[in-house]
């Protein structure tokens, strides 16, 4: 609780079973109320240990839905357990959890409704271990979303983020895809929506565990980024329709 | 309090009276245990309503100190009172005091040593009213600085920063200048001892009651800016020296206590 609001914590987990225990220790239970861990079809025993660290709500997928499918399924839940307020934290522990107290207070004082933790603010991105081509990458990526959607963000791109329930409600989630180009559709439906985004600067750490994607996958999913950005802008002109939107 | 840290908010203040009561609502007290109110010799009637607001800990400068000098004794004090945590929230009420609580948990948990609420994260500035003359000024002015000192803050100017007390015992903050310069040579003496900074999107209002300051007062700034940025660049380069970058003299610090306790005994 804070001021009053139920956090809830969503972990959306594929195969961190090493990571895992970390992460969940440092979550702040002082205003944590609830943690939901949604389990892609790991191949490894996070949903053992989550169940073993006596996590809740685990819920488990059949098959790999992909990043997106998977946070879909941490939201629902999170808003059926009654959240004000979601923090998505990823269990590969690339983010500190200490950073929780920092973004619900915003989204609770009213400040914000959705607060992101940047890893491009700060020096730390590439002195945590970024790779310089993702750094480059993100900055160029960044800067071509920022025109599209006409916004200000430091990056599109952090899994590190906290939102009002409000803000669940009013975004059409089911009408995203199932992979990480979910992370980029919400954002560009939240401003859509016409909320603001607050954020906050995070240290990276980039390491082995921290999952990591190759250079095509990148490549493909700074793509479908644009695409999602060109969207936004034609529907917002009225020239095309999105049932994202 | 906040994880066992005391947390002491300090204000300076210079002919604010319309805003002062309308900002002090606003600071959460179940996180806050102070206030100290600085106020730099108002002409209006600033302190008179600090004082029905039941501000315990005002300081009345006896002339303008300038904002440096403002500010200096506001760190002092809160120092004094044992802070472990010191927020700066200027009286104009351009920045929101809502976010206290965000910028103190990220120092107290250890994340960052320093923290600002930056105007120029987001898109508030310009919609908050930023005028466009000040706006672009200050992104250039951003982008130079982040050249020079080879950092990376979206503002240096924000007067909205909380900071750890141990970065304030390690600063020579005494040694700045009195002037609006101040917080600029503190954000140089902060990362010249290898502090990182957090940033937290700030969002602005800008209207009449809050304090402006005019063109040429805004060029005198940008320039003395600058000129902080040169000299943090050339004594990393073992070019020059300057007292600000050294580690206070605490000797002297405890040397005019004394003194000021002699004073007050007699």
């Amino acid at each position: 609780m804070f001021n009053g609001k139920k956090i809830v914590v969503v972990l959306p987990a594929y195969n961190a079973e090493k990571t895992l225990e970390k992460t969940y220790r440092e979550i702040p239970f002082d205003i944590v109320d609830e943690v939901v861990l949604v389990d892609d079809a790991s191949r490894d025993g996070t949903l053992a240990l989550a169940r073993e660290l006596g996590i809740r709500h685990t819920i488990r997928h059949a098959s790999n839905k992909g990043y997106g499918g998977n946070q879909k399924t941490c939201y629902r839940k999170a808003l059926e357990l009654g959240a004000d307020i979601v923090v998505m934290l990823h269990p590969d522990y690339q983010y500190t959890p200490r950073l929780i107290h920092s973004m619900v207070g915003i989204i609770a004082n009213g400040v914000y409704p959705v607060v992101f933790a940047s890893r491009i603010l700060g020096n730390g991105a590439l002195e945590g271990g970024m790779p310089l081509y993702k750094y480059v990458a993100n900055r160029v990526l960044t800067l071509l979303q920022n025109l599209l959607l006409w916004q200000k963000l430091s990056e599109y791109h952090t899994g590190y983020r906290a939102f009002a329930r409000e803000v669940l409600e009013a975004v059409r989630m089911d009408a995203c895809d199932d992979d990480f180009i979910f992370d980029n559709q919400m954002v560009s439906q939240i401003f859509f929506k016409g909320y603001r985004i607050g954020e906050v600067t995070c240290p990276t750490k980039y390491f082995d565990e921290a999952s990591s994607i190759n250079f095509r996958r990148s490549l493909t999913y700074g793509i479908g980024c644009l695409r999602v950005s060109v969207v936004h802008r034609l529907c917002k002109w009225g020239l095309m329709r999105s049932r994202l939107y | 309090m906040f994880n066992g840290k005391k947390v002491i908010v300090i204000i300076p203040a210079y002919n604010t009276a319309r805003t002062v009561a309308k900002e002090f609502h606003l600071i959460p007290r179940d996180i806050v245990d102070d206030i100290v109110f600085m106020d730099n010799n108002s002409k209006d009637d600033t302190v008179r309503i600090a004082k029905e607001l039941g501000i315990r800990h005002i300081i009345r400068q006896p002339f303008n100190v300038g904002y440096g000098g403002n500010a200096k004794a506001g760190f002092k004090k809160a120092m004094e009172l044992g802070a472990d945590i010191v927020v700066m929230l200027h009286s104009d009420y351009q920045y929101t005091p809502l976010l206290i609580p965000a910028m103190v948990s990220i120092i107290a948990n250890g994340v960052y040593p320093v923290v600002l609420g930056s105007r120029m994260l987001g898109k508030g500035t310009l919609n908050g009213g930023m005028p466009v003359w000040k706006f672009y000024p200050n992104v250039l002015l951003t982008k130079l600085q982040n050249f020079i000192m080879n950092e990376r803050l979206s503002e240096y100017h924000t007067g909205y920063r909380a900071f750890s007390r141990e970065v304030l015992e390690n600063i020579n903050f005494e040694e700045n200048d009195n002037t609006w310069i101040f917080d600029n040579q503190e954000l140089a003496q902060i990362f010249w001892h290898g502090y990182e900074v957090g940033e937290v999107t700030c969002p602005t209002k800008y209207f009449d009651e809050a304090s402006s300051v005019s063109f040429s007062n805004s060029v005198k700034y940008g320039i003395g800016c600058i000129r902080t940025a040169l000299l943090y660049r050339f004594c990393k380069w073992g070019l020059m020296k300057s007292p600000i970058f050294d580690k206070p003299d605490t000797a002297r610090f405890e040397r005019s206590k004394q003194l000021e306790a002699l004073l007050n005994a007699s």
